[in-house]
């Protein structure tokens, strides 16, 4: 049991990234708006102590930008988008996640059949 | 045009770039295997990234710099880490006694920066800098308290302007003068021996001779802030700008806190079990107070940059 929680830890440890980047895909969101709608989904397990190291590490490597916007209600807030090396990445790993999950599931309908 | 292999580098900047990955590897030792392979083949490449294949040794000595402390590769994950299951892991000098953690490294300012201000960690007590037990995360405080974002600043005083480091400078630096004239002033009222220690309740149990006593306090705040004057004058990072003024805020307060509980102990009658805590806990609200400042002034420099962008 402790082996496959370690599994699935592992598992969503690599699609942090691009769940981020396809949250960031068709809209801006600020930090707290993004930890919001990541902890609506608590299949994907990911935190705030996850979220803002990994917004730096994406906006060091060039992949989102962020700004500061007057917010109409409330302090002005840091939204975050992607770039256009950003969206390039997104597409080539949205690519390379069909594909390995087009071949997973292959392999378990087999199993299953 | 970016190198692909440290091999294409020249024989000066290649030293300075395996150094550098030797430390990373040592730093991530702790980390398990396939993890900490992955850190280190992000790092080789963002490191070559910033390099052409001419890089002197300086060049490489700016790109290692740039990608950032060997020790950090160790402890920055902590929070993913916890989030997907994992073990914390532990660099070489430092782990967990008794269930309490443990750091004998030498402190740097960039530790000193991520264990007291790091606002992007959701803890609120970390591991002590230097020794054993926890420190206070005054970065998490500040988010807990609605005074500033997680995400304020990419990297800890990154936009902070250089007036602010010079008013951060003046608080320790404030706090030896005043620790020095109340020393002069107060002099002749004291005795050759003051209070050093006060037990459980308040009472005070020690005395030392007056000089001893006033000279550790003196020198503990005094070198403490003569640090973080050379980091503001040596051109340091905006992060160990920082984290000195920080430190020597946090070391000259106490000292600060520590002298005047003696000077109201030798001269008024006031006692109490109440007096320690309340000048000590008085006493960390100075460096809460310096490096809250440089956030909040960095973050309305980003502010003003981009919303004059927009309008």
């Amino acid at each position: 049991m402790r082996e496959q929680e370690a599994w699935v830890s592992q598992l969503r440890k690599g699609l942090v990234e691009i769940v981020v980047l396809g949250m960031l895909a068709s809209r801006s969101l600020y930090g707290q708006q993004l930890v919001d709608e990541l902890a609506a989904r608590p299949e994907l397990a990911i935190s705030a102590g996850t979220v803002y190291p990994l917004l730096s590490r994406l906006k060091k490597a060039g992949v989102i930008e962020s700004t500061w916007q007057e917010s109409p209600v409330g302090p002005p807030r840091k939204y975050y988008r992607l770039t256009e090396g950003g969206r390039e990445e997104l597409d080539a790993m949205s690519a390379a996640w069909r594909s390995v999950s087009q071949g997973v599931s292959s392999v378990l309908d087999e199993v299953s059949r | 045009m970016s190198v692909r292999t440290i091999a294409e580098l020249r024989p000066e900047a290649r030293a300075v770039v395996e150094s550098y990955l030797a430390d990373v590897r040592e730093a991530v030792r702790g980390v398990d295997a396939d993890c900490a392979e992955d850190v280190i083949a992000d790092v080789s490449s963002d490191v070559l990234a910033r390099l052409t294949r001419l890089a002197s040794g300086a060049d490489a000595c700016a790109a290692v710099r740039a990608v950032g402390d060997p020790c950090t590769f160790g402890e920055a994950p902590s929070a993913s880490r916890e989030d997907f299951g994992a073990a914390p892991a532990a660099a070489r000098g430092s782990g967990r006694v008794l269930g309490m953690p443990y750091d004998l490294r030498v402190p740097t300012a960039e530790r000193v920066a991520r264990s007291w201000w790091n606002p992007q960690d959701t803890r609120v007590f970390v591991p002590r800098l230097f020794g054993l037990g926890w420190s206070v995360n005054f970065g998490r405080v500040a988010v807990l308290a609605r005074l500033i974002e997680p995400d304020a600043q990419d990297e800890p005083f990154c936009s902070t302007p250089e007036s602010a480091f010079r008013a951060a400078l003046a608080v320790p630096v404030s706090i030896v003068v005043v620790m020095l004239v109340s020393f002069l002033v107060a002099r002749g009222a004291l005795g050759t021996a003051v209070v050093s220690h006060w037990d459980a309740l308040g009472r005070p149990d020690e005395t030392m001779p007056t000089a001893t006593a006033f000279g550790w306090l003196m020198a503990v705040a005094a070198l403490s802030s003569a640090w973080a004057v050379r980091a503001q004058v040596s051109g340091s990072s905006p992060l160990s700008r920082g984290a000195s003024a920080g430190f020597a805020a946090f070391m000259s307060a106490l000292s600060g806190a520590i002298w005047t509980l003696t000077l109201v102990t030798e001269l008024t009658p006031v006692r109490g079990a109440w007096l320690p805590p309340v000048f000590i806990l008085g006493g960390l609200l100075v460096p809460f107070g310096v490096m809250l400042s440089l956030a909040r002034a960095g973050r309305a420099v980003e502010i003003a940059r981009d919303t004059a962008r927009q309008s």
